[in-house]
């Protein structure tokens, strides 16, 4: 088995009666990545993280975490505080206080003193709700209790983390903060996998994705690979002058393929072949040919662009 | 104290949260003041009948009520012996008016006194320095004592029972179990957490009364090792209790809010049945000791016999004739006491079994097919132990006043018990079906990949079908069933065969078996009942392939009307036209109509029988294989 890949399965499978919600998937995960796993509803992204997550009997197929088979009918002690999982839905005791309910969690992870308060004030600074500690979990925000329970689920300090849809249902702050807390993970160096629909948060954390459809994985690579592979060069271009002058300038250059005039009038979108050289070029061009720009701005497609363009229908 | 909580923690994280949410300020005082409440309203209800100004002289503790009394019945003798002689010289024979005079006189004398006595015993109050006070407390300290045993029982077993489940389930429900299945702690840490941990406070309460209960037994000169054998009665009860319970709410998370009601509710109802009966008689000679000795009420009983003292002694004494395949446990207090604590014992091993299975995977079988034959095996042999024991003579002597030889003999004994066996074992195999079979899911699963965990490296057994029928995890359990039917006929079928040797006091108790049905009738009786069971079996598996999401109540109906409709309604057609009707083979009892029917036609309903099954179970099969198909061969 090859070690330096966190997550690695082999056929992994699961039937609901007639309907396979995960087929024969084939995941590798290398150590450290931020995997972002996409796709529609229903694809199966939430069975493959509960499997991976030893939630889940796998109808077929192995698991691997960090080189060592997982198996659902053992205890799997060691492998279990390797692991952390955050499910879509996050059920807490609100009965107890913070710091009761992550140094319950604490000591059923084993940690031992003084490295376990040691541990529960950096968990608790990290997902800032320090000066929450000693208040009942019933009495947090949305946003805190989704926190609270990322910091649960990172308490053990593990090696691999399973994240189901953590930031769904959170305002936009609250989703800044969840991807902080996310990068600060990372740099310690977790591999993280993150299921979301919010691809904008995806294409910022990840480092690869993968896109499940009808229980497939029909793409896993490298977020840069997939940029290069599927997303073009866009350049938005203002005018004060006519649209049409404008238009005339860029049929004359052979690297624009097509354009689309924005309902302003005042602006054209162009996707554009060329290299960076030949941006300047078309830049120039225009310039010479009087044409009055106000923008020139050269972007690329975005995460959501390329994914719809593959044909997938996703909901954000 | 921080330091002790903290060992604690180390040494289980999940008792520790559990204490940690109850063990607060308010909590912990009003179960302390129920505690003593509690004990002392007992104390008060005995010191309330303490002998006061209105202590008559007849009642018990007064000690010279005992004099009164010898001489009422004295006086008595005097009258009767001279009504005697008044009657002598009143006859024609001895007639003498001067003795008789003489004898009214002295009559009347002895009934003036005796009036006088009587009205001083029974209207006077006991004079206080005559009133024995030391026995009166020996006495009343042993009722305080008894009526806290009692209440340990009950308050510990109901409450605890009660609150385990409905934790556990309120756990499952939120779903924060699953976080605790997925931390490295074990399962048997997680659980004994939960059993020292949630019902805390109701340990407090019992711990609480433990001082003033061996006080009081003291008082009332109980041996210590009696109370301390109590003591590891209601430990071992508690630990099978509160194991069932988890295991309970582990299992039935179907019935949502009801479980804790309904757990606890039969726990309180078993408790109650038992100490009713255990005040009138004692029950435990017949092959469901076992099942009544998980009350802990006998064993308490038995170890303080004036509990029960009131109604009969003669009924305690029963307790010391208890047997277990004829070996008198019930000599001594330590076999009896034993027998108690090996089967709380070995029935919570048994539950720790399914205990981790379950709460490990919730979607698994309780038992494995593995584990089904042992414990099928285990109550056969616990049935059976408590079946054969000796019974005294129950008609001493006959008519004729010559003392007759034992008319119990071991046929009668077992005859007795056989409504007893077929109780168990219907619940036994009507719930093993339902455990053992598997819903559509699973079996589809395992149809359709059962050859992927084939290997060619090993043996033909290790790779064939009939090995993963019988012990497989995930195969269908329809020759588990067969097997299991097999194990709990054995001994009855042996005992037909052997009951004509065994017959040695040469009663009539078996002639319906030699003589009316006949043994071999009797065999094939056996061999339809079986035959029904493996219909049951299949029918219910075949529902629960089912689509439908309430394959499990469907399974329920059918194959409960198909194991006890038939003989519920010819039983009740029974005294017009289905008198031993032909129909009753096709029953749960099929004996009714064997002693009637000619062998050709139980043959033939043998035959129907066996066809059918046999029908059933290749169309199963060949459903089984469909479902197992891959998409792409479904799509041919």
């Amino acid at each position: 088995m090859v070690t330096d890949l966190s997550i690695h399965t082999i056929g992994l499978t699961k039937q609901f009666d007639r309907h396979i919600a995960v087929n024969e998937v084939e995941l590798e995960i290398g150590a450290g990545e931020v995997y972002g796993l996409i796709g529609p509803n229903g694809a199966g992204k939430t069975t493959l993280i509960r499997m991976l997550a030893a939630v889940e009997e796998p109808t077929q197929g192995e698991i691997y975490i960090d080189g060592n088979r997982l198996t659902r009918d053992k205890s799997n002690p060691t492998l279990k505080r390797r692991l952390g999982y955050l499910p879509d839905d996050y059920p807490l005791y609100d009965e107890l206080t913070v710091w009761d309910y992550l140094e319950y969690f604490a000591r059923l992870y084993k940690l031992r003193e003084p490295r376990r308060t040691q541990r529960l004030h950096e968990v608790l600074e990290l997902i800032q709700l320090g000066n929450k500690r000693n208040s009942l979990i019933s009495t947090l925000s949305r946003g805190m209790k989704q926190r609270l329970s990322l910091a649960r689920t990172i308490i053990h300090e593990p090696i691999v983390l399973l994240l189901d849809e953590p930031v769904s249902g959170l305002d936009p702050i609250a989703r800044l903060q969840f991807r902080e807390i996310i990068k600060a993970l990372q740099e310690a160096g977790m591999t993280i996998l993150i299921s979301s629909h919010v691809l904008s948060d995806l294409a910022e954390l990840c480092t690869s994705v993968g896109i499940m459809e009808l229980g497939c994985l029909v793409e896993s690579t490298s977020l840069t690979e997939l940029y290069q592979r599927l997303s073009r060069q866009q350049i938005e271009i203002s005018t004060l002058g006519k649209i049409d002058e404008l238009l005339g300038e860029l049929k004359n250059n052979p690297f624009v393929q097509e354009w689309e005039v924005m309902p302003t009038k005042d602006k054209v979108r162009v996707n554009f072949s060329g290299q960076q050289q030949d941006c300047a070029n078309l830049l120039r061009s225009l310039i010479d040919a009087r044409v009055p720009l106000t923008n020139f701005h050269c972007t690329q497609e975005d995460l959501e662009t390329i994914f719809l363009k593959m044909g997938h229908k996703q909901a954000s | 104290m921080l330091q002790f909580f903290e060992k604690i923690g180390e040494w289980n994280p999940q008792f520790t949260r559990e204490i940690k949410g109850r063990l607060k300020i308010f909590p912990v005082l009003v179960t302390s003041a129920i505690s003593l409440i509690v004990q002392s309203v007992v104390f008060l209800a005995q010191l309330g009948q303490i002998p006061g100004k209105e202590y008559r002289m007849n009642e018990q503790y007064c000690g010279i009520g005992k004099s009164y009394q010898e001489q009422i019945s004295d006086l008595g003798q005097v009258l009767t012996k001279l009504q005697n002689s008044f009657y002598r010289y009143s006859s024609k024979k001895y007639f003498n008016a001067e003795k008789l005079e003489n004898i009214r006189t002295q009559l009347q004398e002895v009934k003036n006194t005796r009036a006088r006595l009587e009205d001083s015993y029974y209207k006077q109050p006991c004079p206080r320095g005559q009133i024995n006070m030391v026995e009166w407390w020996h006495d009343h300290w042993g009722y305080i004592f008894q009526s806290l045993s009692i209440i340990l029982i009950f308050t510990l077993l109901v409450a605890g029972t009660y609150l385990l489940i409905n934790n556990l389930a309120q756990e499952e429900r939120r779903g924060t179990l699953n976080f605790i299945r997925l931390s490295p702690q074990s399962e048997v840490s997680v659980l004994t957490g939960k059993i020292l941990g949630v019902p805390i406070l109701v340990y407090l309460f019992v711990v609480l009364a433990i001082p003033f209960h061996i006080f009081s037994g003291k008082a009332a000169g109980i041996a210590f090792s009696h109370i301390l054998s109590y003591y590891a009665v209601l430990v071992g009860s508690c630990i099978f209790f509160f194991s069932a319970a988890c295991l309970f709410s582990l299992v039935t998370r179907v019935l949502g809010g009801f479980q804790p009601w309904l757990g606890a509710g039969a726990v309180l109802m078993f408790l109650t049945f038992v100490f009713s009966t255990a005040q009138y008689s004692n029950y435990l000679n017949n092959g469901a000791a076992w099942f009544r000795m998980f009350s802990p009420i006998d064993a308490t009983s038995y170890l303080f016999p004036n509990l029960f003292r009131n109604y009969s002694d003669k009924y305690w004494e029963k307790y010391k004739e208890l047997q277990f395949f004829y070996i008198p446990i019930g000599a001594n207090v330590a076999s009896f006491i034993g027998m108690h604590l090996a089967n709380y014992g070995l029935w919570t091993y048994g539950i720790w079994q399914g205990l981790l299975r379950r709460f490990r995977n919730p979607n698994t079988p309780v038992i494995s097919k593995l584990q089904s034959y042992f414990f099928v095996t285990f109550v056969q042999v616990l049935s059976w132990g408590f079946t054969l024991q000796n019974v005294k003579n129950f008609y001493p002597s006959s008519s004729l006043g010559k003392p007759q030889p034992s008319y119990y003999d071991i046929n009668t004994q077992i005859l007795q018990n056989l409504p007893i066996f077929a109780l168990f074992n219907f619940a036994l195999i009507f719930g093993l079906i339902f455990i053992l079979s598997h819903e559509r899911q699973t079996i589809q699963d395992w149809a359709r990949y059962r050859y992927k965990g084939t290997s060619t490296r090993k043996s033909w057994w290790h790779n064939s079908l009939l090995r993963d029928l019988i012990f497989g995890e995930k195969s269908p359990a329809l020759l588990t069933f067969a097997l299991c039917s097999l194990i709990i006929t054995i001994p009855i079928t042996i005992w037909i065969i052997l009951s004509e040797h065994l017959n040695v006091r040469n009663n009539y108790a078996i002639d319906w078996l030699i003589q009316d049905i006949g043994r071999f009738r009797a065999i094939l009786g056996i061999v339809l009942l079986v035959v029904l069971w493996g219909i049951g079996a299949t029918v219910a598996q075949r529902m629960l392939l089912l689509k439908t999401s309430k394959r499990y109540l469907w399974a329920l109906g059918t194959t409960s009307t198909l194991l006890f409709a038939p003989a519920i309604i010819l039983s009740i057609l029974n005294n017009t036209i289905a008198k031993n009707s032909a129909l009753w083979l096709f029953s749960s009892y099929p004996w009714a109509a064997l002693a009637e029917t000619s062998l050709p036609i139980v043959f033939m309903a043998l035959f129907t029988e066996v066809m059918v099954l046999g029908f059933l179970n290749i169309r199963m099969a060949k459903q089984i294989k469909l479902a197992g198909e891959s998409a792409t061969q479904a799509l041919k």
